[in-house]
């Protein structure tokens, strides 16, 4: 080609330099209107024949989608081919067995009624909908009813037994408690039942709680305090001298004099508290000072107040201390403090729960287990994306050799391995097994580490939850089916869990709940009534 | 007036430019010559000590006075040609003044110089009389307006406005007086405008005389300076705003006790809103403000403690608020007030339309769109039988009391239909109520001064006479009042502050401080870190819960996402990204649905698609409606689901309501069945799209909807009712998660854009009340603002939005006074896919606007070609 070209204008210049030629597509463009021509003669034909293999072929043609090739002989070759490739499924996308288009498969894809391994398009989906729809009965409303009412009855948490004598008593006590003017002659536990009902009914009033205040009282629970003014918190300790546990929760108006007056309760030694945000730093610290020494287990959850120095105070004055639950203190954005909680000895029980995230260190928690881990009978630590590391497993693994409940949530940089390691090191050294373990959200903890733990605590485990751990194999949760003590599971969030996986898992004799949500394979599935499976449609 | 010239020309940084190029030079560039001849004319022997720091007043000072001497001359020429044209000529006199005085424009210089003796001396006995006659009334208003500028504006004699001489006179009084202190003063005063304008003098002298090359002044700056000389000629009232701001204490915050009236006791800090507000209206020149506490710290009910603080009330007051907020304000109205305050609700069709009933009230509670729609069929009304029909506006016809704006940033951009109909509305006292007074940009403040009529900040001056209009009135390129052109008129808040902040750079820090100077006097801010001790709140935690896709969604996206991201790379390529913002703002759009479900982008489209089955779902059983039948108020149930409603109901039938909306219930069970037309492509597009999912056991759930389900599940237990609110911005996501709720046995409500305020009102009371309704639907834009849900702790906002202050009013939404339960803010996202993306985002602008305070915000909400591809990257 020579170096000489004739003038052209701006726009053939462009579209050489984007790559496009004119004439190419001239070309193209005519091809194209010859082919259309010649189908259009041949039509007829083609239909024909169409119709004649529909009779011959056992396969129900609906639409062919041979418009495109003229030549009738091809279209024949092109047909049986696309018979061969139905069940090949390869990288997504498929033939659908409707019209032998191709087509992607997604988990939307309806599966073809007479075929097996074959999908059908969307086009063809629908049309198979509207087919149904016509043929299907109209759906008893008996039917609907007893689905509402298994939801309401999973999301009560009410599985299928009925109730005893007594609670339904106590329901229609708490549902009535406008009419009732005084309590008497029932057990402390019926009393903290009919708290929680009115509780949960928000029915928790300056009126009605006064009803449950008593001289002889010990055990005091308020889940929901929320209604009460700075006078009712003050009865609490006026007309309950002997309280030795109390629980408020949603504490939000009590104030420092109600936290002085609950810390001249002589007798207490438990105490829950959940929101108390009025209480300033000045209260708490009186409050430890006070009471300190005499508490054995302590909640405290929500609160904005209580900073390093609260904190330092607790860990060297409440050395009685048995169980210890810390949740969202918003003001602790240092690790250092927690490292003094290896000073409570007597400590059995310790929750570190959603803390701000500068408040997470490896250290820290190496600081405490180093020095209690060896006592602990439960663990639980819900921390923060990108805070505590395979250090803190591997300090829990050299430590805490007693602990009968570990969780260990939201800790996604922990490693398939170091989980791995620690089980395996805990069944080398014989550490009795877990009941209860956790590994929610350590979304990269994996199959490998699963077996470990079933190795070493399967023949004690009775909860378990791995929500979340998506690299867990079908085949191991096949496995849990043969725990001997399991009862509660939790795998949600495991895309690949699928009907069979249930199946297996309702022959195990104890497994009573599993939770199952996002469970995408489950939904609309038939699944076994032995077990009650929570969050699937 | 001998002395004067010696006293100028020894001053004079360049020699040779004697006397009568003085006057040239101050109309060529304003400000720009540092000469103070008339100054010396106008009060001799302050002179010296002025020099040395009022050297731009005293510009302003010459202009003016050449101004009025030169009129004869420049009048042709002003008339002729712009400004510019104006200095153009101006400059090339300066040239040749310089080599030869005389020349033809000459003529001026001489003029000057005969006007300068002639006016001096008339002018010095013109003051002496009019001192006596003028300076007991004048004295003041002059003082505060135009204290420096106007002391040698005695020249303007020859101007024949009255307002001119009155000045000059209690000016020369002023001087005569106590002239010293007041020098000192102003030079005082004047400094911080002197260190702004003083640079651009010194460079311009440069790049005239010296070196043509030189840096020049942008040119923004130079329109400024035009501009500013414009105003302080003809409008002597804007020569010491700000000056005047300073000198003036703003309103006392001192609390007072609360209205005995008031059925609830006051937080410390609603007392001193409380004084703040009474003062505001009665003392302060503004009758009014804004009352920016930050949301859920109770300006509703300190706005209600003044209402029933002012006794002799001879209007109604006017609150206008949106529609979700209206019956809220009646509520509160009347569990704050009782029978105090008489309420009438102005909405809906039904309402009272004329004067006499809407002025028996106490208080009118209206919305926005009733003002814009009352005031429309007033101003250019509506057709009604092939008619132009007029209405005349009974809002408009009332002079109120006291016009409330609740969310004031409602109005936010002054040239929408509501902002004008609303700034139409007359009153004595105005307030506006905004807990993010300034959402996106500083413009928006605009808008809240303009109803407020703060003056000058409202108002549009001329720069070339004293015309001045609150509205922008201008016809063919031209003000409708004084014939000049369109450019050269100003509003004086765009002037004297938002240009500053947008265009000039390096003045930011300055006009920032002038505008709060100008905040501190009309608005109260108090936000809830401040007064935490008083608000007694529960402590705000914001939850990010992560998760990921399952592999077929996955597969989905991110066959999406490589779609996408090569359209998008297509562009890039070309160079079209802003050419196809639409189009790419599509693309991020259908990748934040299918995080939230895939069949918000599935089955988004309608009956033409050949996949579109449809059905109605009855709202009782949640299935598809077996015999679908209707209620008057829009749902659908199965005729025997519903039927077994009313039955089983014990109560009389008129208590009877709705399931879903709560109003009263109307319904003909022995109407027609409806059918489900897919063919109808209006029918379809239009209903929920729950309509358009299979109701057999085929539809899949995601993994965000089954999050929140998961979440919501555990918050439940035996003994405590913890509410939530789920915030979505794609209604049809709403509908998909109110379904699958109802199917899991959740009973929820759901707050729409369309629904009535009775609807609302009952839903919101419905939600409040009945401790088994657990979860509370909304739609982020229609119910991100005014609604107080504190009986809810849990705030999950499904999907991440460009803007987080939007969030973070959802979040206020429960984190209220009267909040004592502890609160959660959980944000759900899906970590691969586009939402993390959009987070990161957020956390980096978030961090460039904190860096640059003042900066405009709407950088939140642009998307800048670099923000794209950061979306777009793998």
């Amino acid at each position: 080609m020579s170096g000489v070209r004739g003038p052209n204008s701006a726009l053939t210049e462009f579209l050489r330099s984007q790559g496009i030629n004119a004439n190419e597509i001239r070309v193209r463009h005519e091809q194209r209107q010859r082919k259309n021509a010649a189908e259009k003669e041949s039509g007829s034909n083609n239909t024909d024949e169409d119709k004649d293999e529909k009779e011959e072929g056992n396969e129900q043609y609906k639409k062919l989608d041979i418009d495109a090739i003229a030549d009738p002989e091809v279209a024949k070759v092109a047909k049986n081919a696309a018979l061969k490739r139905l069940d090949e499924i390869d990288d997504g996308s498929a033939i659908c067995a409707g019209c032998y288009n191709k087509f992607t498969v997604t988990v939307y894809s309806k599966p073809a009624p007479d075929l097996e391994n074959a999908f059908l398009c969307r086009f063809c989906s629908a049309e198979s909908g509207k087919l149904k729809k016509l043929q299907s009965k109209p759906k008893d409303l008996g039917a609907k009813k007893k689905r509402k009412k298994l939801a309401a009855d999973i999301l009560e948490l009410r599985f299928m037994t009925s109730p005893s004598l007594q609670d339904i008593c106590i329901k229609v006590i708490a549902d009535n408690i406008d009419s009732i003017e005084e309590l008497g002659g029932i057990t402390t536990d019926s009393f903290n039942k009919i708290s929680r009902i009115l509780s949960k009914n928000r029915r928790l009033l300056p009126t009605t709680m006064q009803m449950f205040l008593r001289k002889d009282v010990e055990v005091l629970e308020f889940w929901d305090c929320s209604t009460f003014a700075i006078e009712n918190y003050n009865l609490i300790p006026a007309m309950c001298p002997n309280l030795t546990k109390l629980t408020l929760g949603m504490c939000g108006q009590m104030d420092d004099d109600n936290m002085h007056r609950i810390a001249e309760l002589k007798s207490l030694r438990e105490l829950y508290l959940d929101g108390p945000f009025l209480i300033r730093k000045s209260a708490w610290l009186d409050f430890i000072d006070l009471k300190g020494p005499h508490l054995t287990s302590l909640f405290v959850k929500s609160v904005y107040r209580i900073d390093s120095e609260v904190l330092a105070l607790l860990a060297e004055t409440c050395v009685n201390l048995e169980v210890l639950s810390l949740e969202r203190l918003c003001q602790l954005t240092d690790p250092s403090p927690f490292c003094l909680l290896g000073n409570l000895k007597n400590l059995k029980h310790l929750e570190l729960i959603e803390l701000e995230h500068e408040a997470w260190s490896d250290h820290a928690i190496g600081e405490i287990l180093n020095s209690i881990g060896g006592n602990l009978h439960t663990l639980v630590i819900k921390a923060d994306t990108g805070t505590l590391t395979d250090k803190t497993v591997e300090y829990i693994k050299l430590n805490c050799k007693s602990l009968r409940r570990l969780e260990l949530v939201n800790m996604l940089d922990i490693t398939d391995r170091s989980v791995e390691d620690l089980f395996t090191y805990w069944s080398e050294n014989n550490v009795p097994g877990l009941k209860q373990l956790s590994l929610d959200k350590c979304v990269n903890v994996g199959t490998n580490a699963l077996k470990c733990a079933l190795t070493h605590s399967g023949a004690s485990l009775e909860n378990l939850n791995i929500n979340s751990l998506m690299h867990v194999s079908p085949d191991t949760i096949d496995q849990l089916a043969e725990l001997p003590a399991l009862s509660t599971l939790d795998m949600s969030f495991i895309g690949a869990v699928n009907p069979v996986n249930v199946y297996k898992l309702s022959t195990s004799n104890s497994l009573k709940q599993v939770y199952a949500f996002g469970n995408i394979r489950l939904s609309g599935m038939p699944l076994p009534t032995g077990v009650t499976i929570v969050g699937t449609m | 007036m001998a002395f004067v010239k010696p006293a100028r020309a020894a001053r004079r940084s360049r020699p040779q430019l004697v006397d009568p190029v003085s006057s040239d030079e101050e109309n060529v560039e304003n400000e720009s010559m540092g000469s103070e001849p008339e100054f010396v004319d106008g009060n001799g022997s302050e002179d010296d000590s002025d020099s040395s720091s009022g050297g731009f007043i005293k510009d302003e000072e010459q202009n003016e006075e050449t101004d009025e001497i030169v009129k004869v001359n420049r009048i042709g020429n002003r008339n002729k040609s712009e400004i510019k044209n104006e200095n153009e000529i101006k400059d090339e006199n300066d040239i040749k003044n310089e080599n030869e005085i005389k020349n033809e424009n000459d003529i001026k210089n001489e003029n000057e110089i005969k006007n300068e003796n002639e006016i001096k001396n008339e002018n010095e006995i013109k003051n002496v009389n009019e001192i006596k006659n003028e300076n007991e009334n004048e004295i003041k208003k002059t003082k505060s307006t135009s204290k420096s500028n106007s002391k040698s504006k005695s020249n303007r004699n020859t101007n024949p406005k009255e307002t001119g001489s009155k000045e000059d006179g209690s000016n020369v009084v002023e001087l005569l007086s106590d002239s010293d202190i007041e020098i000192v003063n102003v030079s005082k005063r004047k400094a911080p405008a002197k260190k702004k304008k003083a640079p651009p003098r010194k460079k311009k002298s440069k790049a005239e005389d010296e070196d043509p090359d030189a840096p020049k002044v942008s040119k923004s700056q130079k329109v400024f300076d035009r501009m500013e000389a414009g105003l302080q000629e003809f409008h002597p009232e804007l020569r010491q705003v700000f000056e005047k701001l300073e000198t003036e204490p703003p309103s006392s915050r001192e609390a007072v006790p609360q209205p005995e009236l008031l059925k609830t006791k006051l937080l410390p800090f609603q007392n001193e809103g409380l004084g703040w507000l009474i003062r505001q209206e009665r003392e302060s020149i503004y009758h009014g403000g804004i009352l920016a506490d930050e949301m859920g710290m109770g300006k509703t009910i300190q706005t209600i403690a003044l209402f029933l603080s002012d006794k002799d009330r001879k209007a109604p007051i006017l609150v206008i608020a949106p529609t979700v907020a209206v019956m809220q304000w009646k509520n509160e109205i009347q569990l704050y007030a009782g029978d105090a305050l008489q309420c009438l609700v102005f909405h809906g069709a039904n309402r009272a339309n004329n004067v006499a009933d809407i002025a028996k009230a106490d208080v009118v509670l209206t919305t926005y769109a009733v003002v814009e729609s009352v005031y429309r069929k007033q101003r250019s009304g509506f057709a009604r039988k092939g008619e132009r029909v007029f209405e005349k506006s009974a809002l408009h016809n009332i002079e109120f009391h006291r016009i409330v704006l609740d969310e004031a940033h409602n109005i936010k951009d002054r040239q929408a239909g509501t902002s004008r109909a609303i700034f139409m509305l007359n009153a004595r006292f105005r307030l506006c109520l905004s807990g993010t007074p300034l959402q996106n940009r500083i413009g928006e403040l605009y808008s809240l001064l303009r109803f407020l009529r703060v003056v000058p900040f409202c108002k549009y001056f001329c720069t070339k006479c004293d015309c001045t209009s609150d509205e922008w009135l201008v016809e063919r390129q031209r003000c409708v009042m004084c014939n000049h052109v369109a450019m050269q008129h100003v509003n004086y808040f765009n002037h004297s502050l938002l240009k500053h902040i947008q265009k000039i750079e390096g003045h930011t820090d300055f006009a920032m401080a002038r505008m709060r100077l100008l905040l501190n006097h009309i608005m109260l801010r108090r936000t809830k870190v401040e007064r935490a001790d008083d608000l007694g709140l529960p402590p705000r935690v914001v939850v990010v819960k992560r998760k990921f896709f399952n592999l077929e969604e996955k597969d989905l996206y991110s066959s999406v996402f490589s779609d996408s991201k090569r359209q998008f790379s297509t562009y890039v390529n070309h160079g079209v990204v802003l050419n196809n913002y639409a189009n790419i703002f599509t693309l991020i759009t259908r990748m934040r649905q299918i995080a939230d479900h895939p069949d918000l982008v599935l089955r988004r489209r309608t009956a033409q698609d050949a996949d579109a089955v449809g059905s109605h779902v009855c709202k009782l059983c949640d299935d598809e409606a077996e015999d679908a039948i209707k209620s008057r108020c829009g749902h659908i149930f199965c005729r025997l689901c519903v039927t077994e409603y009313v039955e089983s109901f014990q109560g009389r039938l008129s208590d009877l309501v709705c399931p879903v909306c709560r109003v009263g219930f109307t319904i003909d069970l022995s109407a027609p069945a409806l059918q489900f037309d897919t063919n109808n492509d209006r029918e379809v597009s239009k209903s929920s799209i729950v309509n358009r999912i299979e109701m057999d056991d085929s539809w899949r759930s995601s993994t965000k909807i089954e999050a929140l389900v998961e979440e919501l599940f555990k918050l439940r237990s035996d003994r405590q009712t913890i509410k939530s609110i789920v915030f979505s911005q794609f209604t049809s996501m709403l509908d998909l998660v109110e379904w699958r709720l109802a199917r899991a046995g959740f009973s929820t409500v759901k707050l729409q854009g369309s629904m009535s305020p009775t609807q609302r009102n009952a839903i919101i009371s419905h939600f409040m009340e009945t401790p088994s309704v657990e979860v509370f639907l909304v739609s982020l834009k229609a119910g991100g603002v005014a609604l107080n849900l504190c009986e809810a702790s849990q705030v999950f906002l499904l999907d991440p939005w460009w803007n987080p202050s939007v969030e973070w009013q959802s979040g206020d939404r429960v984190h209220r006074i009267g909040q004592h339960r502890p609160v959660t803010i959980t944000r759900l996202v899906i970590e691969d896919s586009i939402e993390s993306r959009i987070i990161d985002l957020q956390a980096k602008k978030a961090n460039m606007i904190n860096a640059t305070i003042g900066a405009d915000d709407g950088a939140l909400n642009r998307l800048s070609k670099d923000d794209m591809e950061f979306l777009f990257q793998n």
